[in-house]
């Protein structure tokens, strides 16, 4: 059979289509749930279409109510870069703490490793369950606490203002999982001579960390801190279980609202438009990170 | 015995600074999770007091009984065990396949389809919902467990695809070039060679869509409707609906969900690990 | 030895992981009894107490079987309208949201035709509730409970101010003398006590708001006939907007909205915890009272008109009945709509359950039940004069949310006089409406219906 393929086809030309059959299923995949997919909802963005009845096209219709007479998609982006530019940060620095904690050769290390490790492999509802046990106003182990040491407790959930920090807070549980490993595999990497080399000078760890670790893992970290920022935008589960966008909306996130239209509203052609501006904002953001780290991140090798 | 040298002191006085710094990060992590299994033993009066009771007066094992009344968790869970089942199948099958054809074959244009692929791992997922959800509408699948099945079958997500090439490429050419003067196919070498030898990077592959299958929660929200239909994470959302929510059980639902992936992890650990470390090197 | 641990591990963990898969595939339950067996959708109140029609339906006759499923409310929305489209939906549901929305969605059947076949009078049911059930003149579901509203007003706190507790008012201008008797300040001016809060439920703006009854009282529909055209810019809206904006001109607004900030849910409720002294609402109130006031003595009127002897006016949400678009089972989903919606059946459900609701049956609210009772019969006598919160059915959400909270705070806060905020949000109303209506004559004039059956 192979030797007919190959007499017919060519040596070449054989190895490519058992190639391709090899890359079938992806390439299937693609086209159902990738290519197709995204054309239809650039179709439907332009339609109004609620599953139950046909789509009716009325091009930038949508575009134009949710750019400019929503009055929940400005706070649902807002919502969200509040929730993007307070938790990158954190969490990215949290993860490089608890590595550079991690890095110091201590005995047990694998059962710290552990304990920071496994907050992040559980599911987001059980952390939205937790946590919205946690942060109960009136039983919750965080009031009770701050009980404890003489503080009020503000109503975190329940709260508009103290909502997003809720949500903020609870994410930082989970620092300590793949990405803190990758951090601390980075760490180990960094040649311990250029420290001797600080310590010589009379630097202190301060400048060891400024002018060594940050400017050698910076690489690392810019990688991270751009996937950070994308799954940050993507925020929705806890939003849903926990507040429903509430008090107030004010922890309407993007998604949720998204979702809400789509799947409470059944605005399909609207929620499509959404999902578009989402995609737009998403890439124009991270070309925006690119161009940042021209400046902030250090090659090995020569910029 | 002679005093330890001042340097030595210093040393050991960081150290012991360190330990404190490392434990108390830890307990401080601990905490939820000692609070969660803490509260799924009390009743639901005790736990409405305002005072934190780290200790409950009496253990109330039988709030791991009730909950099984109380929604129909057995279900669910042979729902998720299901539903999980069979995605870890098809994404290792799918994608140990495609991986095969990007790196073990040469072929004309092999690495720009490549840089495709990894290309959508960087699509957000909302552009393509609602037009699957439609297409899935018209096929008759919804309200069943096919949407949730049958994608992991169409190549298992780019990141097992790139994480079984690089394991892939490591094997060395010659097994295969012998292999092929010895007459195998290229399914053939696939199957008995590439496969039998990638079974850490498998493992690795299929515990971390364990995880991303068993936890997740949007799929099922999506396509399932019929009550008895849930997978757990979808079951415990359900049951945080209500006015006036049973937080015990509900923590005995949640450390219920959470005991298969911490017992996973703690056997499996090495997968776990190697699975991240792999996705980070690709900076 | 630790690779035969390992390898031991690994096979019990394969072995319970296929026998999960084999023994736990989710099979479709199938009923071998010859009965015909429906599933019947409704929605969770705080219990789950299973509908008692249900029961009593089924032990009534042996030929059907409808199983109960309560869904949640946030969800049950969504999870209908999906089980619709997935082409496999329960055979019947009952809801609170305007009907006519779904019913313009398609995912309704129409009733008519069973309502021909058997005969049914559709008259026994209150006209409010029965006209949300039409749309496009066509019924598609039949009322099963409904809310009914009446002023409540604290006969102590009557007392307490030198009012006769006897003698509520009947008027609207009665309504201010009382209240105002009855508000009171503490030393530091912060208000303790208020006699009524016109366009304020408990913890948010609702259904029942003065503004919207009034308006009603005076005959305005803020809808056009054919229900094409918002008319939220009516000039009687505007008057009962304006009275309620002077209503609050004598306070402080910066304190009434601090004293409101003192309610809650339950004890805490504004009439129930006394900080309220007359307060429009339905024979919910009634329950809560015997659970956390029982001591309270309080009265029920009819809500106040403008002139003594015109119509009052009173809200009525309305829970509905309808049967799915592909529906399996639509003549045995009916069946039980005829029996539940009886008026001895609707009585004796009322006595089963926690949920305090109001029948839909008209011949019902004649039962000694509500005659002997003092505060049912105000509740009867006031659903004769009910009007459904649907106002603008399909902009449903809308309307409500710019009447609710732009237009009210808006005003009180004035920024804005109360014709120029009527008009923005009238604008924002008709958008809405235009855009369902369009999409809706766009939709009937492209799928061409076979049948008068399939045309919504």
């Amino acid at each position: 059979m192979r030797t007919l393929i190959n007499k017919i086809m060519g040596h070449r030309k054989q190895d490519t289509l058992i190639a391709w059959l090899f890359v079938a299923p992806w390439a299937i995949g693609f086209l159902i749930f990738g290519l197709y997919p995204i054309i239809m909802s650039l179709y439907y963005s332009l339609c109004q279409y609620d599953v139950l009845r046909v789509p009716r096209f009325v091009g930038l219709q949508n575009y134009d109510q949710l750019l400019f007479e929503d009055p929940y998609f400005w706070k649902s982006l807002w919502n969200t870069l509040y929730y993007v530019v307070f938790r990158t940060p954190l969490s990215i620095i949290g993860s490089l703490l608890l590595a550079s904690m991690l890095n110091q050769q201590l005995k047990g290390m694998p059962i710290f490793r552990t304990i920071f490790f496994i907050p992040s492999i559980i599911s987001g509802v059980v952390l939205s369950v937790i946590w919205l046990w946690m942060f109960n106003p009136e039983y919750g182990l965080i009031n009770s606490g701050l009980a404890f040491f003489g503080l009020p407790g503000p109503l975190w959930l329940q709260s508009a203002s103290w909502s997003k920090p809720a949500l903020i807070l609870m994410s930082l549980w989970t620092v300590g999982g793949g990405r803190m490993l990758v951090f601390l595999a980075a760490l180990q990497g960094i040649p311990k001579h250029l420290y001797e080399a600080v310590e010589l000078e009379g630097g202190g760890w301060w400048t060891k960390f400024r002018h060594v670790t940050v400017p050698l893992i910076s690489p690392i970290l810019f990688l991270w801190t751009v996937m950070e920022v994308i799954f940050s935008m993507q925020v929705f589960v806890e939003a849903y279980i926990m507040t429903n966008g509430g008090p107030a909306n004010s922890t309407l996130f993007f998604n949720l609202h998204l979702y809400n239209k789509s799947f409470n509203d059944f605005q399909m052609g609207y929620a499509s438009a959404m999902a578009w501006l989402l995609l737009v904002i998403t890439l124009g953001v991270t070309w925006f990170q690119f161009r940042l780290s021209r400046r902030m991140v250090y090659y090995e090798g020569g910029k | 015995m002679t005093l330890p040298s001042a340097p030595k002191m210093l040393r050991m006085a960081k150290r012991s600074l360190s330990y404190l710094f490392v434990s108390a990060s830890a307990l401080l992590f601990l905490i939820p999770f000692l609070w969660m299994v803490s509260s799924s033993l009390q009743t639901e009066q005790e736990i409405a007091t305002t005072d934190m009771r780290w200790i409950p007066e009496t253990f109330h094992w039988e709030n791991y009984v009730n909950v099984f009344e109380a929604m129909p968790l057995w279900t669910y869970f042979q729902n998720s065990i299901f539903v999980t089942g069979l995605f870890i199948l098809g994404t290792l099958l799918s994608a140990s396949l495609v991986a095969y054809a990007f790196s073990v074959l040469q072929w004309p244009g092999r690495d720009k389809v490549f840089i495709l692929v990894l290309a959508t791992m960087m699509l957000p997922m909302q552009v393509t919902m609602i037009p699957i959800f439609v297409l899935y509408k018209n096929l008759g699948w919804l309200n069943t467990f096919k949407p949730l099945i049958v994608p992991a079958f169409f190549g298992g997500g780019a990141f097992n695809i790139f994480l079984l090439r690089q394991f892939f490429l490591t094997i060395p050419r010659e097994l295969f070039d012998s292999a092929r003067i010895d007459g195998c196919n290229e399914f053939q070498i696939y199957w008995r060679i590439v496969l039998p030898l990638a079974k850490p990077a498998l493992a690795t592959v299929g515990i971390m869509t364990f995880l991303f299958t068993w936890n997740d929660f949007l799929g099922p929200l999506i396509y399932l409707s019929d009550k008895l239909k849930s997978t757990m994470a979808l079951g415990i959302v359900m049951f945080v609906g209500q006015h006036k929510t049973e937080w015990a059980l509900l923590m005995v639902a949640s450390v219920i969900m959470m005991l298969p992936v911490i017992l996973l992890f703690l056997f499996f650990q090495r997968y776990f690990i190697r699975g991240f470390m792999m996705s980070g090197i690709k900076g | 030895m630790r690779i035969w641990i390992t390898r031991a591990a690994y096979f019990l963990g394969a072995s319970i992981f296929l026998g999960l898969i084999f023994w736990g595939s989710p099979e479709e339950v199938v009923y071998k009894d010859g009965k015909i067996h429906f599933n019947y959708w409704y929605n969770v109140g705080q219990e789950d107490v299973i509908p008692w029609p249900v029961i009593a339906f089924n032990e009534s006759q042996d030929r059907i079987v409808v199983h109960p499923v309560a869904i949640p409310w946030q969800e049950s929305e969504k999870k209908i309208l999906t089980a619709v489209i997935s082409g496999d939906p329960p055979s019947l549901v009952s809801q609170f949201v305007p009907l006519v929305k779904w019913a313009s969605r398609m995912a309704l059947r129409p009733l008519d035709d069973f309502i021909e076949t058997d005969s049914f009078d559709t008259g026994i049911f209150y006209p409010a509730l029965m006209d949300e059930m039409m749309y496009r003149d066509r019924v598609f579901g039949l009322p099963q409970a409904t809310a009914a509203y009446a002023l409540f007003y604290n006969k102590d706190l009557f007392r307490k101010a030198g009012l006769d507790p006897e003698q509520p008012p009947r008027t609207w201008d009665e309504l201010i003398i009382a209240a105002r008797a009855i508000d009171s300040v503490d030393a530091d001016g912060r208000i303790q006590r208020m006699g009524y809060l016109p366009d304020w439920d408990n913890l948010m703006p609702s259904i029942m708001q003065t503004s919207l009854l009034m308006a009603w009282e005076k005959g305005a529909t803020l809808l056009s006939e054919d229900g094409r055209e918002a008319q939220l810019d009516d000039e009687r809206l505007e008057q009962s907007l304006q009275w309620v904006v002077d209503y609050y001109d004598v306070y402080d607004i910066k304190r009434v909205r601090g004293f409101r900030g003192t309610f809650g849910y339950d004890t805490q409720h504004c009439f129930i915890s006394e900080k309220v002294g007359m307060f429009i609402g339905s024979n919910f109130i009634i329950d809560n009272l015997k659970r956390y006031r029982p001591s309270m003595d309080y009265g029920v009127t009819t809500i106040p008109v403008h002139e003594l002897g015109g119509p009052t006016a009173s809200p009525a949400g309305v829970f509905w009945y309808a049967i799915p678009r592909n529906a399996s089972h639509p003549e045995a989903a009916w069946e039980f709509m005829v029996f539940s919606t009886q008026a001895e059946i609707q009585l004796e459900a009322m006595q089963h359950t926690e949920e305090n609701l109001f029948p839909s049956n008209r011949i019902a609210a004649r039962d000694d039940y509500f005659q002997k009772d003092p505060s049912m019969k105000i509740f009867a006598q006031q659903m004769d004069y009910a009007h459904s919160p649907a106002v603008v059915p399909l902009a449903h959400e809308v309307f409500w949310r710019e009447l609710n909270m732009n237009a009210v705070d808006l005003i009180i806060d004035k920024t804005k006089t109360v014709k120029e905020v009527l008009l923005l949000a009238n604008a924002q109303v008709q958008r809405e409406l235009s855009s369902a209506l369009e999409y809706q004559d766009f939709v009937l004039q492209v799928m061409h219906f076979e049948t008068e059956e399939e045309a919504p």
